[in-house]
């Protein structure tokens, strides 16, 4: 097989490789935090009316 | 630059990037298993370097055997033409891999492996063009195997130093 070939081949799956690393690593970021908005929760409290 | 001057760069950069390509399968191989077994950086290193010069060989053996060269007779002549070579690239490449944090051991998973790795090859490639440059300039390197590859695969090939050698009698 031609060196060029072969060349392209690692230079392609070391690409793939780092396509693939960045997806799971977003995927993992959007595991650990919530959709929308911070993660630290809103305290909503209700002032009893007189 | 001269003509001249240009070809030898050229037929230089050919020399490093065929060394590098049998060393960027081993060492790509012995990291993506040292990592994902989650070896220690220096079993995981060693693994890379020992499969590195083994697909190294391997690569520039085979062209020989199939001009017709023995086994061992081949062999003689690719660890004379690739050993340094091969040796440079090593060393820059681990180098540049371990000296990156989080490359060696972030896991496959991680975008710094990857990069790491693009760098570090990149590097090497920089690193043994001199030494390959030097060694075809001195008549040898890969002008050993030069001689032994048909001439039709190899467009760009034979200045002074393959002239130079045509009478001589073959190695192995």
């Amino acid at each position: 097989m031609d060196t060029k070939t072969l060349a392209a081949g690692i230079v392609g799956f070391l690409l793939g490789g780092l396509v693939v690393s960045i997806a799971a690593e977003i995927e993992n970021d959007d595991a650990r935090q919530p959709a929308h908005g911070s993660a630290t929760q809103l305290q909503i409290t209700a002032r009893p009316t007189t | 630059m001269s003509s001249m001057g240009m070809t030898r760069n050229s037929m230089a950069a050919n020399a490093t990037l065929h060394c590098l390509t049998g060393c960027a399968i081993g060492e790509i191989v012995g990291l993506m298993v040292g990592t994902a077994l989650g070896f220690s950086a220096a079993v995981t290193i060693a693994l890379a370097v020992g499969l590195a010069f083994l697909f190294g060989y391997a690569l520039s053996t085979l062209p020989l055997l199939k001009a017709g060269l023995s086994f061992f007779g081949a062999l003689s002549v690719v660890f004379a033409a690739d050993t340094l070579s091969i040796v440079v690239m090593e060393l820059v490449d681990n180098l540049v891999m371990a000296v990156i944090p989080g490359a060696m051991d972030g896991g496959l998973v991680n975008p710094i492996f990857w990069v790491g790795m693009m760098i570090a090859l990149s590097t090497a490639f920089v690193a043994a063009f001199p030494v390959n440059r030097y060694l075809m300039d001195k008549g040898k390197g890969h002008a050993l195997t030069h001689q032994y590859h048909h001439h039709g695969d190899h467009t760009g090939h034979g200045g002074a130093q393959e002239q130079e050698r045509s009478g001589q009698p073959h190695h192995g």
